[in-house]
């Protein structure tokens, strides 16, 4: 069995990108989408994924959030968080603070995700 | 690849590990004194004053040596002493990596070498024209040149700028139309407007045969993830200027956003096939 990828992010644009790069990369399928954070705490209780990939900018509850509130839930979580703030020093650091085992800036690249989500 | 932040490329690289950089970041923070720190180190300011000038300058959005004048509490004198006190106690990211022995100083050099080149492509082009009576002239020049840099980026489409012009009462951005609303030290809106044709694109450039034209909810979302995108690489940029900012979540635009007394600032990006892409800041 793959590993399980939980895509959390408000952008269909961003969701549907990320699910052209991981439905190619074999050993990886995505199980679900949350459109924000509170769905993706939602979702992660449900879906148990291996790995969820976490944008930061949403509404109701932003991704640094719903990363704490996952992670208290199961300190073992893999968080990737894929923002157009990962670029932004201050959010790099709370990400990787908060427990994010990697930060990507959009626009990225599909080989950096396939890098990452393969790393770990 | 967007804007990036010197630690990231050092984690990128493997120069470092994230539990390195944290703790490099962290520091580099306690290293870094506020100017209101030196200020009272120096005995120029109680900490009671240098409450009260944060406090102002969270008010009025002001620098803290502005601030301080505005209050009678530093001399300018002063305030460019302490200035060159922070200037030569600043240790940056990469000297915070060395000092804590996480990599040598020819590795982290070496890094940064790679990293401005890295990053050349995201200087601020000149030649994008600006009210003279505005202030924030760099500002606005990093969120109209981000849009030009974006748009070539993720859609390969070039733009040249044609001019500015002031609006009042409202702005109705003509195509598919996004809001993204800044806090903290930039209070300001971005809007941006793109016509059809450059919408779509963007659009088969992002999501190649996941792309429905003929869907205006997915039309709508890629100019939204577009807006996203172009802002959260500002916040970014100006970081780097020392400006610290937050962007909200995009808005769709279906309507005209009025104004009130207040006024945007209009730009129009235009392709080489005469379209326009509409970009709007409310200042």
């Amino acid at each position: 069995m793959g590993k399980r990828v939980l895509l959390v992010d408000d952008s269909v644009t961003t969701a549907k990108q990320l699910e052209s790069i991981i439905v190619g990369l074999s050993g990886f399928e995505i199980v679900g989408h949350a459109k924000n954070g509170a769905e993706a705490v939602k979702m992660y209780k449900s879906l148990t994924p291996d790995i969820v990939c976490m944008d930061i900018v949403m509404p109701l509850m932003d991704g640094l959030q719903a990363t704490r509130a996952i992670l208290q839930l199961d300190q073992n979580a893999k968080v990737v968080m894929i923002s157009s703030l990962g670029g932004v020093g201050d959010k790099v650091v709370e990400a990787l603070k908060v427990g994010a085992k990697d930060v990507i800036a959009k626009p990225f690249e599909p080989e950096k995700i396939r890098q990452t989500l393969q790393s770990l | 690849m967007g804007v990036k932040f010197f630690g990231q490329f050092l984690l990128e690289r493997r120069l470092i590990t994230s539990n390195q950089l944290v703790e490099a970041v962290e520091f580099q923070q306690a290293q870094n004194l506020k100017l209101g720190d030196y200020a009272v180190k120096k005995g120029y300011l109680t900490k009671e004053q240098s409450a009260q000038i944060n406090r102002l300058q969270q008010q009025k959005d002001l620098k803290f040596g502005q601030a301080a004048m505005d209050l009678s509490l530093l001399t300018a004198k002063q305030v460019d002493e302490l200035l060159l006190m922070q200037q030569n106690d600043h240790i940056y990211l990469g000297d915070a990596v060395v000092l804590k022995g996480f990599a040598s100083r020819a590795a982290v050099d070496e890094a940064l070498k790679a990293f401005k080149e890295d990053q050349k492509i995201y200087e601020i082009q000149g030649g994008i024209p600006v009210p003279s009576e505005l202030q924030l002239t760099d500002t606005v020049r990093v969120f109209i040149d981000m849009t030009q840099k974006m748009l070539l980026r993720m859609g390969s489409i070039e733009t040249k700028i044609t001019g500015n012009e002031w609006i009042t009462g409202s702005v109705m951005p003509p195509g598919n139309a996004s809001l993204i609303r800044f806090e903290g030290g930039i209070k300001c809106a971005y809007i941006v407007g793109l016509p059809e044709t450059v919408t779509h694109k963007l659009g088969e450039k992002l999501l190649g045969k996941f792309y429905d034209p003929k869907d205006p909810a997915v039309r709508q979302d890629a100019v939204q993830e577009f807006c996203n995108i172009v802002t959260g690489n500002v916040v970014a940029r100006l970081a780097q200027m020392g400006v610290r900012s937050d962007i909200l979540p995009p808005e769709t635009l279906s309507g005209p956003v009025s104004l009130g007394t207040g006024r945007a600032l209009k730009y129009v990006a235009a392709t080489p096939d005469g379209q326009g892409v509409f970009i709007a800041l409310i200042l």
